[in-house]
């Protein structure tokens, strides 16, 4: 697990990150996803974005990441190496019901999958195949 | 901002501290002239009094020897005594102070005889009986003598007197006019030293100033420059915020593509029929692995062959051979779909299999640059 406060996202341009009426408290998102690459490209652009940002692996560092951090928002690949993203999902609802959960669908049936699927509470789903400003907005969609 | 000293500050110190010394210089020369020149005056003044101490003990004696000769008062005589003596001493004295000058005097010399001449006669006149009848009278022609020795002893003295009381008034006008120049001088140098001051002040003065403005205009400068510099800096930082952010959306549509990629070919190799690419001239440029275990090719063995190495096209009379006219190319050539045709699969270790295949036109921008090939068993 990787957890990195957003130096970046202090110095540069604060968007999304900042909560009403006060600039030193940022919203916490945490990324999971098992692929290096989308993790820090995610991380990355929120910073930029103005969040602070946690990144987990895999579902044992994002279930210990929000028991042990503040974090406001989790977004998650439901495809993961080595388990499925869904049952991490089912997990953060059941610990942390009041944390909303984004999700990212890799593909493209996955979201008409969880539709389906009532028992998760799911607070956004976006494809990788869309653009970056999607999860920015799905995120923003969440925290409202 | 000029940061050297100027150049008018230090010929300007010098002189002011050369017309400071200079008037301490003349003022320390007259401080030792007028000490000097103390001395000469007090030792001129005991000459003066001196010798008019001498005069006046003269006439005592002269006097008290007068009386004594009248009347023969051995009192009188006794004064007589003690006054000469005292001529004498103050003569000898006078006489000291004369030669202590370093100068003659004329007047003193001829003095000198006649004075001694009168301390004799002095001498004579009281050292005479007392009760002698005619000694009263020698006393008494003595006197007379002596009257006139007397004057010329007190001229004499005045002469002298006179002498150094001419040149005590003499040096008093020197002195006077000594210290007029002095006093000029000294004046002078110190209004000239206040005028200089004043003008290396004012000049200072403007000097300072000229750097405190200059100072403030780079001052000035350099917060517009800093104020510049921040904002260039703050737009700088926006845009490689907003460079960064498009080089993560370019990244992240990349991996958007790499994934719609990876979907395809998933979808494709999940299809249990052969499905492959095929370019323009016929030849494979993909192939699913159903289509590799169809014929037992590997996918790079079937990466460029040309399709009739797989799939051999069916003459509608059922025999398995070359149609004049490929059917496949003219679907390509006009860009039309075939669907459901018969064909056959040939496989690399010769056996065969009967299909039905499809093909569909790939085209980009209204040109066909290929077709996708499907095959399906009877």
């Amino acid at each position: 697990m990787s957890t990195q406060d957003g130096m970046a996202g202090d110095e540069l341009g604060r968007e999304g990150g900042r909560c009403e009426g006060g600039a030193e408290a940022k919203r916490r998102v945490l990324v999971v996803d098992d692929e290096a690459g989308i993790r820090e490209l995610l991380t990355q652009f929120l910073r930029l974005k103005g969040y602070d940002v946690s990144a987990a692996a895999t579902p044992d560092e994002a279930l210990h990441c929000i028991e042990s951090e503040r974090v406001d928002v989790v977004l998650s690949d439901v495809q993961l190496a080595k388990s499925d993203g869904l049952a991490l999902v089912a997990e953060i609802c059941r610990r942390r019901p009041e944390l909303p959960v984004v999700v990212l669908t890799g593909v493209i049936l996955d979201e008409d999958v969880m539709r389906s699927d009532g028992a998760l509470k799911i607070a956004g789903y976006v494809s990788k195949t869309e653009p970056l400003s999607q999860v920015l907005r799905a995120l923003e969609r969440a925290l409202l | 901002m000029p940061t050297h000293t100027p150049r008018y500050l230090l010929p300007g110190i010098v002189t002011i501290a050369l017309v400071a010394c200079c008037s301490i210089a003349l003022s320390l020369r007259a401080l030792r002239r007028a000490e000097h020149a103390s001395a000469w005056v007090n030792h001129t003044h005991a000459i003066v009094f001196e010798s008019s101490s001498l005069v006046s003990s003269l006439r005592a004696g002269d006097a008290a020897l007068k009386a004594y000769a009248a009347g023969g008062d051995p009192g009188e005589a006794g004064a007589a005594r003690i006054a000469f003596a005292e001529v004498a001493e103050q003569f000898e004295v006078l006489r000291a102070l004369q030669a202590a000058t370093g100068e003659r005097a004329p007047a003193l010399e001829a003095a000198t005889g006649v004075l001694q001449n009168h301390l004799a006669s002095a001498r004579r006149l009281l050292a005479a009986p007392d009760n002698d009848p005619g000694s009263a009278h020698t006393r008494l022609s003595g006197v007379v003598t002596m009257a006139v020795t007397s004057q010329d002893i007190s001229r004499h003295i005045g002469k002298l007197t006179e002498f150094h009381k001419a040149r005590l008034q003499e040096h008093d006008r020197e002195a006077y006019r000594s210290s007029l120049a002095v006093r000029w001088a000294v004046s002078t140098g110190a209004i000239v030293t206040l005028v200089l001051l004043a003008a290396l002040y004012g000049l200072l003065r403007g000097y300072l100033a000229e750097r405190v403005r200059v100072q403030e205009t780079l001052e000035r400068a350099n917060r517009e420059l800093d104020a510049r510099v921040a904002e260039r800096t703050r737009e700088l930082a926006a845009a490689n915020q907003n460079l960064q952010i498009e080089n993560l959306e370019r990244q992240w549509a990349c991996e958007a593509v790499q994934h719609q990629l990876r979907y395809s070919q998933l979808v494709i190799n999940a299809l249990g029929d052969p499905v492959c690419m095929i370019t323009r001239d016929r030849n494979i440029v993909r192939a699913n692995p159903a289509a590799c275990r169809w014929t037992g090719y590997s996918e790079k063995g079937l990466i460029g062959a040309p399709l009739h190495r797989i799939l051999r096209v069916e003459r509608p009379t059922g025999g398995a051979d070359t149609l004049p006219r490929d059917p496949v190319q003219d679907a390509l050539r006009a860009g039309r779909d075939l669907v459901n045709e018969p064909g056959i699969v040939m496989a690399e270790d010769g056996s065969q299999r009967r299909v039905i295949y499809s093909l569909f036109p790939v085209r980009d921008a209204d040109k066909v640059v290929g077709a996708v090939v499907t095959m399906h068993q009877v």
